[in-house]
């Protein structure tokens, strides 16, 4: 094969540009060198640093957003409504279908925007499936959007979880709370969590330098594992919602970063908990708060009911335009 | 999905079979229904094979272009799949019907074959950074039957052993432009190695039990199923992908268990596959046979 | 497991065990059983309620918004929106007394208008679009609810004249197949609920 020089560029008066027209292998490296190393066997099994916040939007019932480290994501549950297509309908069964925007901020490169919106699109229908109580809904279809509004990794965990807490807050009968993590594997280092620079070394060069110091004659040499595994779970019965891999993996590999991921699940758990039991509580104390109000109300008007009778009409308008504080003035 | 209306008595039976470890065909729970493959029957294409897994019918032809690679992986050829519901499947495909379900399974294709220890794109590399094959597998489903995943996977696989591209040589012209010259002799062409090419494995759960190669009826029995995407490299089983779906949920350790079924069973399906590849190649032998009825 | 409020209030998540399944516990709203056991599927406040003789209903109420779905036997609101000889398809916009926040599709055949002689109902003689009337759903169908107002109860509450439009005044009943416009005295045929005033509902609910 041929091996490329130098290529003429006529706009720079036949001067030569030097190769690297394109992001190497050794850019690749750089990056990779740029980045803190956590080893082979992460210690601390913790979720990024979490906000989560139910009932952000007040024009719709079922909103979430959640912050994941630097990720950003809003989540809206519009209430079930009628198929639109009458060829989707599932035997005893409702449909879920979820649709993934970026915003236009979002990310770095935009070339693979709607590819990628399909394929979180696709898989978040699959996660959520298991833990919407979908026979509550027969012949109705309920449609999750989310909007991610930054991205910095673990997109699908983000968005699973956040669709969680606002299927919950648009009281929708769910079976459990769902959580979702992602940890990959790269170069014999296990990124937790991992961020949109570390996902993308791994999705964009796809590994390419486990290929870049081998042979073709000697594949055994270099063979490095890489790949991103993201699961979805549901503790109460300690059941695994959806589990999505990609990359080059050994069943060992695989099976220790579904362990990772699924410790950190039960801790997210814990964060959302609290934040929907609070919700709750808020929620609760303002329908008190409303009931009582309206029973004062009602208590008013039953008096001025009750005077009304016992005054008769003219007396009673006579004492009521007094207390008109418009005619005092 | 193409579905199947089952009575509870039915389900129940297909259960009580699976229990048994003797299906409704009289299948254990590690077996495949029988197959048959053809290979180089589509004369436009470059590649093509066609497998059929008792009812399920898939066609795939594979079509090549040259391209310009990705400046971030400039080694690398391309990819692209697409599959085809057509209407003749089942009636529910038609219109519309068939797209949700064509782009799983191209989602699924995509990711099984990203990694390149799974395909090696750069088998498919012409000048690095500059020119490169691109690759269009088109899969057409004739008749769906149950376990699209794993058929489809296995007729992808068969096609792209059967791939011919043509030699290309490049010459060097002055400022450093390329020319590529395409060989004119249709059997000057080289053949794209296989060995590690991923394949789908369905693994279904239906009752306590797991088991492969799901019949259409199984299917609809199964709360959840995963789809392990096995690729073998030195004679060890490799994870190239893998998700759930079905719309259910299992417990890690059934999850394991099914993992482990996945990868036994891929590794069996490869070999055999690689046997009725060579059976094949030696029944069409260099030149196409003048065959007669194409779906026989 | 699940957190104590003030008052005797118990905040539950879903996927919480709420108790075992016995012979005098019902599950409610909000409920499902699993293994034995009760579990929640919404968020919310748990309420058990005695029903009857030694029954207890378990069920979580979520506080705020309420999701509603018509469902079978609700009477509904809705606005005539299409009138055909064999059909009215109409947008459902209210169930019960819960204004909803998106229309649902209602349909409402000829047979279903009212009681008797239905071979003899005309569509046209019934409703036109812009009708506001009560109904009581039947069935769902794959993608809009079927609907029927053969009650006296049900019908046509609030209609305008045709021609009159500009003018903005409902019509009155005048019989049971007949409104009439104040302003232009104008007759126009319609099926016509009997509303009955909130004082003679409640009377009604109290027997």
């Amino acid at each position: 094969m041929l091996r490329v020089t130098q290529t003429k560029n006529t706009l720079l008066d036949g001067a030569t540009i030097a190769e690297d027209l394109y992001t190497t292998p050794k850019d690749c490296e750089e990056c990779f060198d740029s980045l803190e190393l956590p080893g082979k066997n992460p210690t601390k099994l913790c979720p990024r640093s979490t906000f989560v916040r139910a009932g952000v939007l007040t024009t719709v019932r079922g909103s979430a957003y959640m912050e994941y480290g630097n990720t950003k994501v809003l989540a809206i549950v519009a209430p079930p409504h009628e198929l639109m297509r009458a060829s989707a309908r599932r035997m005893n069964m409702g449909v879920i279908n979820c649709f993934v925007n970026f915003a236009a901020f979002a990310t770095g490169e935009l070339e693979s925007v709607p590819e990628r919106e399909k394929h979180l699109g696709s898989m978040l229908t699959k996660a959520l499936e298991p833990v919407v109580c979908r026979t509550e809904f027969l012949n109705f279809q309920l449609d999750i959007r989310v909007l991610i509004l930054d991205d910095d990794g673990c997109l699908l965990s983000t968005a699973i979880n956040c669709c969680g807490v606002a299927l919950v807050e648009c009281g929708i009968s769910t079976y459990d709370l769902i959580t979702a993590s992602s940890a990959c594997i790269y170069r014999d280092n296990v990124f937790l969590n991992p961020s949109a620079k570390e996902e993308e070394l791994l999705r964009k060069h796809r590994g390419g330098h486990a290929l870049a110091g081998s042979d073709n004659s000697s594949p055994t040499a270099a063979l490095q594992e890489h790949g991103l595994i993201t699961t979805a779970s549901m503790d109460t019965f300690e059941q695994v919602a959806q589990c999505q891999q990609g990359g080059y993996l050994s069943p060992a590999t695989y099976v220790k970063l579904l362990d990772y991921t699924l410790t950190i699940n039960k801790s997210l758990r814990q964060i959302i908990r609290r934040v929907l039991t609070a919700r709750v509580k808020e929620q609760h104390e303002l329908d008190v708060r409303e009931k009582a109000e309206s029973a004062l109300e009602d208590q008013r008007l039953a008096e001025i009911i009750e005077r009304l009778k016992q005054q008769g009409l003219d007396d009673f308008i006579q004492t009521n335009i007094k207390e008109d504080p418009f005619v005092k003035r | 999905m193409a579905y199947v209306a089952l009575s509870e008595a039915e389900k129940t039976f297909i259960l009580h079979g699976v229990e048994e470890d003797f299906r409704c065909d009289g299948r254990s729970r590690r077996d495949y229904r029988p197959m048959e493959l053809e290979t180089a029957l589509v004369s436009n294409a470059s590649g093509s094979a066609r497998l059929r897994l008792a009812n399920t019918d898939i066609l795939v032809g594979i079509k090549t272009e040259i391209d310009v690679p990705d400046p971030l992986t400039p080694e690398f050829g391309k990819l692209e799949f697409f599959v085809d519901c057509s209407a003749n499947a089942t009636p529910e495909f038609e219109g519309r019907g068939g797209s949700d379900l064509a782009q799983e399974l191209v989602l699924a294709l995509e990711n099984a074959y990203e990694s390149p220890l799974a395909f090696d794109y750069r088998t498919l590399c012409l000048i690095p950074g500059q020119q490169c094959w691109k690759l269009y597998i088109d899969i057409l489903i004739l008749e769906c039957g149950g376990n699209l995943h794993d058929a489809v996977s296995l007729a992808a696989k068969a096609a792209l052993h059967n791939t011919k591209l043509p030699r290309v040589t490049a010459s060097l012209l002055d400022a450093g432009v390329t020319d590529l010259i395409i060989s004119d002799n249709p059997y000057d062409c080289t053949r794209l190695t296989i060995d590690t090419v991923p394949l789908l494995v369905t693994v279904c759960k239906i009752g306590d039990y797991c088991l492969v190669d799901p019949s259409a009826e199984e299917e609809v029995c199964s709360p959840v199923s995963i789809v392990v995407s096995v690729s073998m490299r030195n004679g060890e089983a490799f994870l190239s992908g893998s998700h759930m779906t079905g719309g259910g949920a299992m417990h890690r350790d059934t999850m394991r268990n099914c993992l482990d079924l996945g990868l036994s069973i891929g590794e069996q399906l490869n070999t055999l596959l690689a046997k009725m590849l060579k059976q094949e190649e030696e029944r069409v032998g260099p030149k196409r046979p003048k065959t007669v009825g194409f779906l026989k | 497991m699940s957190s104590e409020g003030d008052e005797d209030t118990i905040v539950c998540l879903p996927g919480e065990r709420l108790c075992r399944i016995e012979d005098n516990v019902v599950l409610g709203i909000g409920t499902y059983e699993q293994n034995g056991y009760i579990y929640a599927s919404k968020s919310g406040v748990v309420n058990i309620e005695e029903s009857g003789e030694n029954c207890q209903v378990v069920s979580v109420h979520k506080p705020g918004f309420h999701l509603t779905i018509p469902a079978t036997g609700d009477v509904v609101t809705a606005r005539v929106l299409v009138t055909t000889p064999k059909f009215a398809k109409c947008a459902i916009f209210c169930v019960r007394n819960v204004l909803l926040e998106s229309s649902y599709r209602g349909l409402l055949r000829k047979e279903d208008v009212r009681e008797t002689e239905k071979d003899r109902v005309d569509i046209y003689k019934s409703f036109k679009p812009g009708d506001v009337i009560l109904a009581r759903v039947i069935n769902q169908m794959e993608q809009s609810f079927l609907l029927t107002t053969a009650e006296t109860e049900l019908g046509v509450v609030v209609a305008y004249a045709s021609d009159a439009r500009k003018t903005r005044v409902p019509m009155v009943p005048v019989g049971w197949s007949e409104m009439q416009c104040p302003l232009t005295t104008i007759k126009e045929p319609r099926k016509v609920a009997k509303v009955l005033p909130e004082s003679t509902i409640n009377t009604i609910n109290a027997q």
